[in-house]
């Protein structure tokens, strides 16, 4: 397996964790992997460290820290808490200039002025996608000397005019944008942040949209009128439309252009008009083809939210944070659509803690979910349920059939005795759990084996007999492919946003004795989010967690309170996992930020 | 109409003029040599793999001609393979390189993606070593060498 040509091929289909494993195999995969690292570039905060520039311009945009190259001498010490360590596996500008040759793709996440200036001259008929946060005369430069190969462009900030700017300066800066971005004959994504469309703006803005197959548009001022007659736009697969200062009718009529959509997502606290919108989705022939959908934000009812997804045939990917979602929606993705491969109902008040089971107990192809409170009383039931489960009054009123077979879906299946809802019983604290049994048998097991993000808030632990943790870890531990979790506790989260110190100290716990090694399977995870659960990790939990989870480079949390304690695992991290970035965020009253 | 193929050890494959032109190669060398009945010779593919090739020329040769679709997202994926392309690909390593090798040469860009991302979907998510053992890689960086490698590339790694 060393042919070059082969490996360059394959090489395009691996993401850069998979390159920068194979370019340590052999000499030569590395010398077939490594331009490849190059194709691809992102500049965010901790790479600007790094980088020199002949001109200071960019340094005091800096943080006061070493700006050593790899190739120069000992940079001055520095004089702030970060590793020394972190500055140098940074490639530096002028590593960066060398390689501009080979980039496909530049992205930035930050303001680097002067090395975008430095790169105009260097890329030329390259890029096929760029990426920036504001707009300026160097970027357009460098979109015109690229204008044959980008099929990409992205801005985050349009307009960097004063505020005091007068209408006309505007709309002269957004005609010179436009008529830019117009010049791109290749360009099928587009994707801007506080852009203008003016009325004037209306035939170039139009007919870049004719081309595109992706369009973004995030709070942006949109002016023009949809003249009877608009063309349609047959090209456009993904559309998204956010917090848009345009009124929620235009909106929607700028969707109905639109019948080939894949993707849409259309947040907006304005009100839209369901039956319209349903009519539009059943319109498409023979079936929707819409595979992705955000509503989120929206203030659609969970019926009617329900009806748009039994529209939707096709639909593998489905965000609705902080929408209305409950159980018709529950129901009918446990019922009719077990195929979801991301689900995210961040924030869902409405949402019930058996709702969030019965979905992580339907969907095996799950691979991103997230939800709002899960109640470990739900995830180990007691084995004679002693209340009835909260189902919303809709199903209630059901007959009675259906009402069986939608409380088959909200139970776990758990042994034989439980019969359904049972008429009271003995207290939940004393009585047996599904999952106490002697074989091991683990019945409201989670079907979704191949997620790699989960961001769920646990609810339950203060009652020590049903050790809830051992429950999370149970379960949390068959989730192998597993790449980043977030772990919330409902008390901690609930006080901070309300802005008390959590009244009991009794939450999950991360810590060895408590059963987090059964987490040891999770080889795959990178990423780990805690700051929302009171820890009280020592060194030796550390120790585990980094050994344990080889993949592991980023922590979000406050590890512990206790300074001597914290003080160890940061030297111990800092010495010997210096790749590992760990954050500290507010939590309660403290603000400790590290790295 | 019936093309025939000669492959390296001799063997004779008949198969018709639509399924023959999924190969850009093949497609070409007819228009060149216009209506004949002569077979074409394929001196860099064994019988075994043109076998293959064949197979999977067969099923697809309904299949819309690929168009480079632009609007994807330049990091190619690998995870759309469709379920007969997979059980398709379920060959010892050897035959899998050699089946990229010959869609390489006759051009067939659609097998030649399906090998790759199948290599790639091996490759993914292993460390160096397990990626040497499962291709058989000796391995020759110091682990001085290894690790200022690993040191120098950690900033291109996701997060």
């Amino acid at each position: 397996m060393d042919l070059p040509e082969i490996l360059a091929q394959v090489g395009l289909f691996l993401d850069h964790n998979d390159l920068v494993a194979c370019i340590r195999v052999s000499h030569g995969w590395n010398n077939v992997m490594q331009p490849l690292i190059w194709r691809r570039i992102v500049v965010h905060q901790a790479s600007l460290l790094n980088l020199t520039t002949p001109t200071a311009r960019d340094q005091s945009l800096a943080l006061p820290l070493s700006l050593g190259t790899r190739a120069s001498s000992p940079s001055p010490p520095s004089s702030s808490p970060a590793s020394p360590a972190r500055t140098e596996t940074y490639p530096s500008t002028a590593v960066i200039l060398e390689n501009a040759r080979r980039v496909h793709t530049l992205i930035f996440n930050i303001h680097a002025p002067s090395l975008v200036q430095e790169l105009v001259p260097l890329l030329n008929n390259q890029l096929v996608q760029l990426q920036v946060l504001q707009y300026s005369d160097d970027i357009k430069h460098i979109l015109l000397a690229n204008s044959s190969t980008l099929v990409h462009f992205k801005c985050l900030y349009n307009a960097p005019l004063p505020l005091t700017a007068t209408t006309p300066e505007r709309v002269e800066h957004a005609t010179g944008f436009w008529d830019t971005i117009a010049q791109l004959p290749k360009l099928r994504g587009l994707e801007l942040s506080g852009a203008f469309v003016y009325e004037d703006h209306d035939e170039s803005f139009f007919s870049i949209c004719c081309r595109l197959s992706s369009l973004v548009l995030k709070s942006c001022r949109i002016y023009t009128r949809f003249r009877p007659g608009t063309s349609a736009l047959p090209q456009l697969r993904r559309l998204e439309m956010t917090m848009n200062a345009l009124a929620s009718d235009a909106q929607f009529a700028f969707i109905t252009l639109c019948p080939n959509l894949t993707h849409l997502a259309w947040n907006t606290t304005g009100s839209i008009p369901s039956h319209s919108f349903l009519r539009y989705l059943s319109m498409r022939n023979p079936q929707c083809p819409i595979e992705c959908l955000d509503l989120s934000g929206t203030a659609l009812t969970d019926g009617e939210l329900a009806n748009i997804l039994s529209h939707l045939t096709l639909l593998k990917r489905f965000y609705a944070a902080q929408s209305f979602v409950s159980g018709l929606c529950c129901h009918f993705i446990t019922t009719s659509k077990t195929d979801l491969e991301e689900l995210i109902l961040r924030g869902c008040t409405l949402l019930e803690s058996s709702m969030i089971q019965s979905l992580l107990m339907s969907l095996p192809k799950l691979r991103r979910f997230a939800g709002y409170v899960l109640k470990t009383d739900d995830m180990n039931p007691p084995l004679t349920a002693s209340k009835s489960l909260p189902l919303p009054k809709l199903i209630q009123n059901l007959g009675k059939r259906s009402l069986v077979s939608s409380m088959r879906l909200l139970v776990p299946t758990g042994s034989s005795s439980v019969a359904g809802i049972s008429n009271g019983g003995p207290t939940e604290s004393t009585s047996p759990r599904v999952n106490d049994s002697q074989d091991g048998e683990w019945s409201s097991k989670w079907v979704c084996l191949e997620l790699e993000e989960l961001d769920v808030t646990f609810s339950g632990f203060q009652d020590p007999s049903t050790n809830g943790m051992q429950i999370i870890f149970e379960q949390l531990s068959a989730l192998t492919m597993l790449r980043k979790l977030v772990l919330r506790d409902y008390c901690s989260y609930s006080s901070f946003v309300s802005q008390k110190v959590p009244t009991t100290t009794l939450g999950p716990q991360m810590r060895i004795y408590k059963g987090m090694s059964k987490l040891a399977p999770l080889k795959q995870l990178r990423m780990l989010d805690v700051q929302w659960i009171p820890l009280d990790m020592t060194l030796d939990d550390v120790k585990w967690m980094v050994q344990q989870w080889p993949r592991l480079r980023h922590i979000r949390g406050v590890l512990t309170c206790n300074p001597r304690e914290y003080n160890r695992i940061e030297q111990f991290l800092e010495q010997d996992y210096p790749e590992i970035r760990v954050e500290g965020v507010y939590y309660g009253m403290e603000y400790i930020n590290r790295g | 109409m019936t093309i025939t193929l000669t492959s390296l050890d001799n063997l004779e494959f008949k198969v018709d003029k639509d399924v023959a032109e999924r190969s850009v190669l093949i497609k070409n060398m007819i228009e060149d040599v216009g209506e004949s009945d002569s077979p074409i010779p394929l001196p860099n593919v064994t019988s075994a793999v043109l076998k293959k090739v064949i197979e999977y020329c067969e099923h697809h040769r309904h299949d819309p001609v690929p168009v480079q679709d632009e609007s994807d997202d330049p990091r190619k994926r690998s995870n759309d393979i469709e379920e007969w392309d997979m059980k398709f690909m379920q060959v010892d390593q050897e035959m899998l390189f050699e089946i990229i090798l010959a869609a390489n040469y006759l051009d067939i860009k659609p097998l030649l993606d399906v090998g790759c991302k199948t290599v790639a979907n091996i490759i993914k998510g292993k460390t160096p070593e397990e990626i040497r053992k499962v291709f058989n890689i000796v391995n020759d960086f110091t682990p001085e060498e290894e690790a200022q490698i690993r040191k120098e590339n950690e900033w291109a790694e996701d997060r």
